[in-house]
């Protein structure tokens, strides 16, 4: 790689930690927000250790008791333990969120490559579908999805993942269409090699970043699309908690006599999908070429 | 031009087609079929009655007839018959649809006076604390839900001022006023997710523009900053602004689903979420295929939309 001034960027580039501390000392918001997401992650995995009552237990405490030292974030009409019950929905948002944007970035990047790389017919039929998928809007995808299907931690995650496939193989496709330009992919197909190492050795590498970017973007997107689901009362069911759920029925019959019933669901959900947007925004910083540099 | 339209409109055919075959097959991913579950609802019927409701439905046919027969209807603007109400899905849809559009351009202006003033501050003066107060704001749109952010706006109002939403809807043509002021809440909640979006796309369009040889030069003869601003820079920064307005128009349909459950708008949103909670698949499929053609039809005006706005760009 040569630079415009004729310098080549082997020698002015520090190594891989100097880079990532110049980082972060430019992007205190990055830094910030990683921090928080590997907290919400931590709280998710550890959350059994952490909650002070069983989040499902009624009458753990009075009901509606007001958020003080023993029920930190106060109790609901039931009578639990509301801090709790926030921390359980940590692991089901988070679980149902990766594990809907690990399946979309799967099959997300398998449309992507084959639209992208062989681009005709292939292209065509496949891009269409996504601009098919496109046209609905992804939350109603989805809730017609999850209606259809009926209730399940395994149907929500087929809905989230029909929410999220589109955005990955738009971006997949289009990355693959800038790389198949390189000289080094002539040179690997002039070489011999097989369309599938090419794909996969050769062209994979460039899609690793924006790909990176997007899913964090889209983990957001997956966790308030969850929320909504349950919200509206078609996403996680009783006994399992979600924080949409937690703020639908009840909580909202009653949150003129108490408010902590919708703040603390809510701010569950902003700060966690806050860090999570603020990550991706750093990473895009990072990773696009395009914006480095213009900020 | 007009050539260009035409071709645009045809080739959205095919899409649309894909669309609809999208809309009639996910409701028919439910398991067993419709009849079974009125079955559940109504109670025991004999095999003799079974086999008339599904000629009646037309669910004993095979998938592709079903879906050809079904089409033919919707091309002509018979898109059947509820199945709990009896009611034509056509005229429910033509009922609730001016709702949802007018709820969606009033958050459509809101975001777009919110987020144009503030995206170009924020680009003229960057890195100033406006600008991260600005970008800030635009965070916390993006990641609040519109239906936290509804129902903390429900408490605030309802313990300050004591407004509640109102729980009968009034058409704009019979008393403006009271319209205006049942949707004035949903569309604020809903134009502040939109500016997010748009401010930061306006910000970055700016900040590329202002960079611009011809904008030094306005700049180097004297022209006043606001003009500069406004008349060099802006009006070039639009196209990518008007894209962004397209790219949202799908999640804006998507969350009036939302926002009209919650504030009891009696739009096409919530005609949706009845079917789907009620499983009416015959209204369903018919709401999902008009809303996905009003997504088709936004992003098609906003790319004709382009050439209004660019006078460099011709369409050939």
């Amino acid at each position: 790689m040569v630079q415009p001034d004729g310098v080549p960027r082997a020698v002015v580039t520090p190594s891989r930690l100097g880079r990532c501390l110049w980082y972060a000392r430019r992007n205190p918001a990055g830094v910030v927000s990683a921090l928080l997401v590997l907290g919400v992650i931590l709280v998710a995995i550890f959350g059994d250790f952490l909650a002070p009552f069983d989040p499902a237990r009624v009458a753990a405490g009075p009901r509606l008791s007001r958020p003080g030292a023993r029920y930190l974030f106060g109790t609901d009409h039931l009578g639990r333990d509301l801090l709790s019950r926030i921390i359980a929905g940590t692991r089901v948002a988070l679980f149902l969120g990766f594990t809907s944007i690990l399946a979309s970035t799967v099959l997300g990047t398998a449309i992507g490559l084959l639209a992208g790389w062989f681009e005709g017919f292939v292209d065509q039929v496949l891009s269409r579908l996504v601009d098919a998928l496109m046209a609905v809007p992804a939350l109603v995808l989805a809730l017609a999805l999850v209606a259809m299907l009926g209730p399940g931690f395994d149907k929500i995650i087929i809905a989230l993942t029909a929410f999220s496939i589109p955005t990955v193989a738009r971006t997949v496709r289009g990355t693959v269409l800038a790389a198949k330009q390189n000289l080094y992919i002539e040179v690997a197909r002039a070489l011999g090699g097989t369309t599938s190492r090419v794909l996969l050795r050769h062209i994979l590498p460039n899609v690793t970043a924006p790909l990176i970017i997007v899913m964090t973007l889209q983990l957001g997107a997956a966790i308030l699309g969850e929320a909504a689901l349950s919200f509206l009362g078609l996403g996680v069911q009783p006994p399992a908690v979600s924080w949409g759920q937690m703020l639908s029925g009840p909580a909202r019959r009653m949150m003129e006599q108490a408010p902590w019933l919708v703040i603390f669901p809510t701010l569950a959900i902003s700060v966690t999908v806050l860090a999570i947007n603020f990550l991706g925004d750093a990473l895009r910083d990072i990773w696009d070429p395009k914006l480095r540099g213009s900020e | 031009m007009l050539q260009y339209i035409a071709g645009r409109v045809l080739a959205s055919v095919p899409l649309l087609l894909l669309v609809s075959l999208l809309a009639f097959s996910v409701v028919r991913l439910i398991p067993g079929d419709a009849v079974m579950l009125m079955v559940a609802e109504i109670g025991n019927l004999s095999q003799q009655q079974l086999a008339q409701i599904r000629a009646e439905l037309g669910v004993d046919r095979p998938f592709p007839q079903q879906f050809l027969i079904w089409l033919a209807g919707a091309a002509q603007g018979d898109l059947g018959r509820s199945i709990w109400t009896g009611r034509s899905v056509g005229r429910e849809i033509l009922r609730t649809l001016p709702v949802t559009a007018e709820l969606a351009l009033l958050s459509i202006a809101i975001s777009l006076l919110v987020a144009i003033p503030i995206g170009i501050v924020s680009a003229v003066w960057r890195n100033s604390p406006f600008d991260y107060s600005g970008r800030l704001l635009a965070m916390v749109g993006l990641s609040v839900p519109e239906f936290a952010l509804a129902t903390v706006a429900l408490l605030v109002l309802s313990l300050h001022v004591g407004w509640v939403p109102s729980l009968v809807y009034v058409p704009l043509w019979e008393e403006p006023w009271r319209n205006l002021g049942t949707l004035a809440v949903p569309s604020l909640i809903l134009g502040f997710g939109l500016a997010a979006v748009t401010m930061r796309m306006t910000r970055s369009a700016m900040l590329e523009v202002l960079r611009e040889d011809y904008v030094r030069t306005a700049r180097s003869k004297g022209l006043p900053e606001i003009a500069v601003i406004v008349r060099h820079a802006l009006k070039n920064a639009f196209n990518p602004i008007v894209t962004i307005i397209g790219v949202q128009a799908r999640r804006l349909i998507g969350s009036t689903v939302i926002i009209e459950t919650i504030f009891a708008l009696p739009g096409i949103g919530r005609l949706t979420i009845d079917a789907l909670l009620n499983r009416d698949f015959i209204q369903l499929q018919g709401c999902i295929l008009v809303i996905a053609l009003a997504v088709v039809l936004l992003n098609l005006l906003v790319d004709l939309s382009y050439a209004w706005l660019d006078p460099r760009i011709h369409y050939r």
